[in-house]
């Protein structure tokens, strides 16, 4: 949990994927919910699309890079067994 | 130290990246509630146009200090204490000002100060969905 604290990163569980346009540039409504914490609240984060990994679905296990404060990235967790 | 925090202010509303280029330590310490981390200012100043995005999409017009509370730690470093006041315009909402707070640790770099250590006391995202400026989960 520290280590993954110190790197900028969080583990989640997406609940759902929404589009937005902003004055034509499009960007996501991400919504997850803790990994350790699967049916607590949920947050959102607003990325750009580009920074948002394809195909991913409700459930899916995700990774989240955050740079001061801000979601950089998200990425599918692929899991390993 | 109130000088300064009003032109991070208008740099803010600006994007100068210029200005946070030379307010910024070449790595500084960032924490806030998703987890502390070292930052290099060259992601940092990377990463501002799309945070300056994120605030457009949710209505940030203004962003001014409100209250500022300065500690002097020694004789290179300051650490301070500041209300944001941020003024939210989404129509047909009426706006929304709504405050929130970051400490930071300035070293003297003379003629002027650099940001070594910002501390977030809030998740603005969360904060955000809060106030109904990113529409809840259907």
């Amino acid at each position: 949990m520290i280590a993954g604290m110190l790197k900028g990163t969080r583990d989640g569980i997406l609940k759902k994927l929404q589009p937005v346009s902003i004055h034509g540039q499009m960007s996501m409504d991400v919504y997850f919910t803790s990994a350790e914490d699967p049916d607590g609240q949920t947050s959102v984060a607003r990325v750009g699309s580009e920074a948002v990994a394809a195909n991913l679905e409700p459930g899916d296990s995700i990774k989240l890079e955050y740079l001061v404060g801000q979601v950089v990235k998200v990425s599918r967790i692929i899991p390993t067994s | 130290m109130r000088e300064f925090f009003d032109a991070y202010a208008r740099a803010a509303d600006s994007v100068d990246l210029a200005f946070f280029e030379s307010a910024y330590a070449e790595t500084f310490m960032f924490a806030g509630p998703a987890g502390v981390q070292a930052v290099k200012r060259d992601d940092f100043l990377k990463v501002l146009p799309r945070r300056k995005a994120f605030f457009a999409s949710i209505g940030l017009t203004d962003t001014q200090v409100s209250r500022l509370e300065e500690t002097t730690l020694d004789e290179l470093h300051t650490m301070v204490r500041v209300q944001w006041a941020l003024r939210f315009e989404k129509a047909p909402r009426p706006p929304i000002v709504d405050q929130s707070s970051a400490t930071y640790v300035l070293r003297r770099n003379e003629p002027s100060a650099q940001i070594v250590f910002q501390i977030d006391h809030q998740d603005l995202a969360r904060r955000a969905q809060e106030l109904g400026l990113i529409p809840a989960q259907a």
